[in-house]
């Protein structure tokens, strides 16, 4: 008995000796797409953005508990997308640019230049292209 | 000289003190369940169960109710889930461990009902404090980088365990006013040893919630949480109210018998762990951010 009461001891000491860290996450550089002069591409640069690492594709697939399904083609993820999940006349408000950066939906978070890429694919009207 | 007569005045204050309860506590007893679970939606109560017993924690949120029918309101949405073991190893002292489906977290925690409040009002009311240490468990790759930087401009380097870490600590005084209404308050401390830039590490907060019994076994429970805007603690630079956690509100029906309780709830959080509400909670009204949930818990009795 006395062995674990200086085993949860230890333990107590070494967790709160670890306290007090204020360490920060290094920002990772964001690449703002250029195009050149092109719009950006909905099905040859946005829809990869939905299965790189799995972060949406996860959930939203066929069987999976997520909707919209963003396994199938580019035209049937785009109109179930648009308008439903995007304001292109508040770009920042999307409910799908939201979703997928912030963090706060389900653990996601795309990396910050997807994150730019699919703003500026907002910005730009979100055209089906 | 001076500073000897001060410590003897403290220790015979505090021992008058401690003969005084002692006293009072043949003559009084303590309240009869203030609440009826040791938990009220995500929030800890001063209750704690009797010595040697094991307890079981079932808490399951659903995702938001945003997507209003398509997902069921958010029942076929993604869940976050927590499955926590209690066990009291002595009088009033609470031992516990979780496991979190928000970043993969495991949770170390304890609770300690100081005072409890008696039936002839010696002490009028319950004083509980909580603690938790959250470890997190995602891999590296589940990060937005795997690099850390101490400070705002320190070095820069790997993560390690330590900042997997995040830690909650809680002061808690409730009171059982009669039979049908127990109100608690409380005040918090969260502490992230790891953050993105722009966010905090420590967050003061505000607690107050309560039950109102409307039947032999139910009754209407509320949970406010509201993280406090301290500029003098807080490091986010450009003060902007674009990463402020927002308040979680939640209420519900609680249905319990002797070793069970059950409660059923909306609120506006996420999160099941208390330092991830007070942190980094972005659901609220205005989002229609609200989600169900509920809370089982089993007793196992020595």
């Amino acid at each position: 008995m006395k062995k674990y009461k200086i085993f949860f001891l230890v333990a107590v000491i070494g967790l709160l000796a670890s306290a007090c860290k204020y360490d920060y996450i290094v920002p990772e550089t964001v690449v703002i797409p250029d195009n050149g002069g092109n719009p950006i591409s909905f099905s040859e640069q946005i829809m990869p953005i939905f299965s790189n690492g799995d972060q949406c594709t996860k959930c939203h697939k066929q069987g999976g508990f997520g909707t919209p399904d963003f396994t199938k083609s580019a035209a049937v993820v785009y109109s179930s997308i648009v308008p439903a999940y995007v304001d292109t006349t508040n770009p920042e408000g999307s409910t799908i640019y939201i979703n997928a950066h912030s963090g706060s939906h389900n653990n996601a978070k795309v990396s910050g230049t997807e994150a730019a890429l699919l703003l500026q694919w907002i910005t730009e009207g979100a055209q089906n292209n | 000289m001076k500073k000897n007569s001060l410590i003897i005045l403290l220790f015979s204050l505090i021992t008058t003190i401690a003969f005084a309860q002692d006293e009072a506590a043949e003559k009084d007893a303590p309240v009869y369940l203030p609440f009826e679970s040791g938990s009220l939606i995500d929030a800890q109560t001063t209750e704690i169960p009797d010595v040697k017993t094991l307890e079981f924690v079932i808490q399951h949120k659903f995702g938001t109710i945003e997507n209003g029918i398509s997902d069921l309101w958010g029942l076929y949405s993604s869940a976050n889930i927590r499955l926590g073991i209690n066990y009291v190893p002595y009088k009033n002292i609470q031992l516990g461990v979780g496991l979190n489906k928000s970043h993969m977290t495991t949770d170390l925690n304890a609770k300690w009902t100081i005072l409890e409040q008696t039936e002839k009002n010696t002490v009028p009311v319950a004083v509980a404090l909580y603690g938790n240490v959250g470890i997190d468990g995602r891999p590296i790759s589940g990060y937005s980088n795997d690099s850390v930087q101490v400070g705002y401009t320190g070095s820069v380097g790997e993560i390690k365990f330590p900042d997997r870490l995040s830690y909650f600590a809680q002061l808690i005084v409730g009171r059982k006013f009669n039979e049908h209404l127990s109100l608690q308050a409380g005040v918090s401390f969260s502490h992230y040893n790891i953050a993105d830039l722009g966010y905090d590490h420590d967050k003061i907060g505000v607690h107050f919630n309560g039950r109102i019994k409307v039947t032999t076994q139910g009754s209407i429970i509320f949970n406010y949480d509201q993280p406090l805007k301290i500029k003098s603690i807080s490091e986010n630079r450009e003060w902007t109210t674009k990463n402020d956690p927002k308040p979680n509100i939640a209420f519900g029906y609680e249905v319990s018998t002797g070793a069970h309780a059950f409660q059923i709830y909306m609120g506006t959080t996420n999160y099941i762990l208390p330092q991830e509400t007070m942190m980094m909670n972005a659901s609220s009204f205005d989002n229609k951010g609200l989600s169900f949930g509920f809370v089982i818990t089993r007793l196992w009795y020595h």
